[in-house]
């Protein structure tokens, strides 16, 4: 016997969860992490559906993860599970990876955390989602001049918060 | 094409949508224009970085289907081990038992607070015969217990919390 409330959580949870675990762990690198954040995401949506139900669900809850995931990381005061992951692994150069993954995502949530939200989200659809920008226009109700201006802004702040990263990779080839 | 026109082609050169019929003039103006080639160039390496983030691995839609068989009604609530190293399978399963204690933990908040519905299942009111509501939330609880132990708060800490009253 189940609730109408429990149902509800249960469909939403069946639909998106992929998704939201998938936009955490990409940003936050830990698994019980982005499990954490699932679960701060799927309360807060229960509690949203009470009052009004978003018109466009993975739009809200792709906001709501990242803003939450961009939270976790400036929040961290530790790195006892980064030293936890490099205890498990096998090898300096496992370590090595490790710690410039950790970097490079502080650095990229730094980044997120100074876009706003509809650039932040705008940068994760079009990045990690590959949606095309009339997609994006359509689920976040802007036009597609907005949309891609919002991603060239996006890719901007990124593009300066990153600078130190760049003689540690290959050249970028034309799209 | 001057700058400003480039700029306009950046965006979809850079989302990957960049149409056949710009692309000459795109590429023209990048050979051209080194200010706009270190431009573009930089922003591309920026993107690349994001992407070489790990992303998950739980994302086999067969596993995902499989493992949603859960049974909503009993919210039987499990905790999550730390790197059990199982693959795929074992974390949508971990997913999914964070779904489960999702919702036995709302069944029990609602039932605490005195708000619970009549066609509640029939064995979460058993809770209540020894539960003692501090008026506490299971949001709020569920924060301190993350508080308490971020990366690892579980179902038990938040049920503990919200009894507790802190």
């Amino acid at each position: 016997m189940t609730t109408p409330l429990a149902n509800f959580v249960a469909t939403r949870f069946e639909q998106h969860a992929q998704d939201v675990y998938g936009w955490a762990y990409r940003l936050l690198g830990r698994h019980h992490d982005a499990l954490d954040v699932v679960q701060d995401v799927f309360l807060r949506w229960s509690k949203q559906c009470e009052q009004e139900v978003p018109s466009v669900p993975r739009g809200w809850l792709r906001r709501v993860t990242v803003n939450r995931a961009v939270d976790v990381v400036r929040g961290r005061r530790s790195d006892r599970g980064l030293v936890d992951d490099i205890a498990e692994a096998d090898g300096a150069a496992v370590a090595d990876r490790a710690i410039d993954e950790e970097a490079l995502r502080a650095d990229v949530a730094a980044a997120l955390n100074r876009l706003t939200d509809v650039q932040r989200v705008v940068l994760i659809a079009k990045v990690y989602d590959e949606m095309t920008f009339a997609q994006i226009a359509a689920e976040h109700g802007v036009s597609m001049s907005t949309a891609k201006t919002h991603y060239l802004r996006a890719v901007r702040v990124v593009r300066d918060r990153l600078r130190r990263w760049d003689d540690r990779d290959t050249t970028p080839e034309i799209a | 094409m001057s700058c400003d026109d480039f700029e306009m082609l950046m965006a979809d050169a850079l989302g990957g949508e960049l149409a056949d019929s710009d692309r000459a003039q795109f590429e023209g103006h990048l050979a051209f224009c080194a200010t706009c080639r270190g431009e573009y160039q930089s922003m591309v390496g920026a993107v690349e970085k994001m992407r070489s983030l790990p992303g998950s691995s739980l994302v086999s839609e067969a596993v995902a289907r499989e493992a949603i068989s859960i049974d909503v009604g009993e919210g039987r609530g499990h905790g999550h081990g730390r790197g059990n190293g199982r693959g795929s399978r074992s974390g949508m399963g971990a997913l999914y038992r964070y779904a489960a204690c999702i919702l036995f933990a709302f069944g029990a908040g609602y039932v605490l607070r005195g708000e619970a519905r009549s066609e509640l299942p029939v064995d979460v009111p058993t809770i209540t015969e020894t539960a003692k509501p501090t008026g506490v939330t299971l949001e709020t609880a569920l924060v301190s217990a993350h508080r308490k132990k971020p990366g690892g708060s579980s179902l038990s800490m938040a049920m503990t919390a919200m009894f507790s009253g802190n």
